[in-house]
């Protein structure tokens, strides 16, 4: 998944708790959503300054990935 | 109860001859004459009535230099060692603060700490904490690294400054040039998503204003 594919789900999100307030449907599957959307977030923000230390610093990461 | 105690001439004249050391001279003149007498009654005794001194007196002007210059350079630890060594005392620490305190010597920190103080005091309701931690490092050569400690310093001295409050006139603010919300803009820092790689920011930014959302209509189903 790309991040403006992630970014669309929640527009579509917002979109639907602010039309279907009174859905507790929609409410849980929107809380739902949110919290995964946290939970990518966060990972792929380890991703990303992962590989940008490869870039930067590739004996420091060859030493920890023979670590990992 | 020592009070109204006769002394006899034996009395007082074993108190002339053992007057060297208050402690030591109560000690001796209870146990040969089987008395109670505190300290404070036979030093008054002796002062007052038969006009001796013991003529001990640990702390002289040099000592006191001494102790004011080594406070400068070391905690009272050290400065405790040192000093023991140098005039072959042996006082123990608190003896040594007691003292300082009692003479008005005060450690180079201590003195620091005042003027610290002082510009806490004089810019509380002015400046942020951040602000003044600033003005305190650069004017007093601290290194202060966290505004907590300027603000317990604050709270100990029973100053606080008043609350920021979200004045939505003049008061706004931006996440990556977005405008947001009071809420928006808390839930943001407080995930410490400001700290997210930048191209995941406006993600995060989403989520944050969908949990707003979602946070909006629990409190409207709570009404």
């Amino acid at each position: 998944m790309k991040l403006t594919e992630l970014q669309s789900i929640l527009g579509d999100e917002i979109k639907r708790v602010r039309e279907n307030s009174a859905d507790d449907h929609v409410i849980k599957e929107a809380s739902t959503v949110a919290l995964l959307a946290k939970q990518v977030i966060n990972n792929a923000d380890i991703i990303i300054r992962f590989d940008k230390l490869k870039a930067t610093q590739p004996e420091l990461t060859a030493r920890i990935e023979e670590l990992i | 109860m020592a009070r109204g105690h006769k002394y006899t001439t034996e009395q007082d004249e074993f108190i002339r001859n053992n007057y060297t050391n208050v402690s030591e001279c109560v000690r001796k003149f209870n146990k040969q004459f089987g008395t109670t007498l505190s300290y404070q009654a036979i030093k008054t005794y002796a002062n007052r009535r038969l006009g001796i001194t013991t003529g001990f007196r640990p702390w002289t002007k040099e000592m006191d230099d001494a102790i004011a210059t080594l406070l400068w350079h070391h905690p009272y630890k050290e400065a405790t060692k040192i000093f023991n060594e140098q005039f072959g005392t042996s006082f123990t620490r608190k003896q040594i603060e007691d003292h300082c305190v009692r003479a008005g010597i005060s450690r180079k920190q201590a003195k620091k700490l005042k003027k610290v103080d002082s510009i806490i005091k004089e810019k509380v309701d002015k400046k942020t904490y951040g602000e003044i931690r600033k003005i305190i490092n650069k004017k007093l050569g601290m290194n202060y690294t966290s505004d907590t400690t300027i603000c317990t310093r604050a709270n100990n001295l029973g100053l606080s400054r008043p609350h920021r409050v979200w004045d939505n006139s003049t008061d706004r603010r931006f996440i990556n040039g977005k405008e947001v919300t009071y809420s928006e803009y808390v839930r943001f820092i407080g995930h410490r998503w400001h700290r997210l790689e930048e191209e995941l920011q406006p993600v995060a930014l989403q989520i944050v204003k969908l949990q707003n959302e979602l946070s909006n209509v629990a409190g409207e189903g709570a009404k």
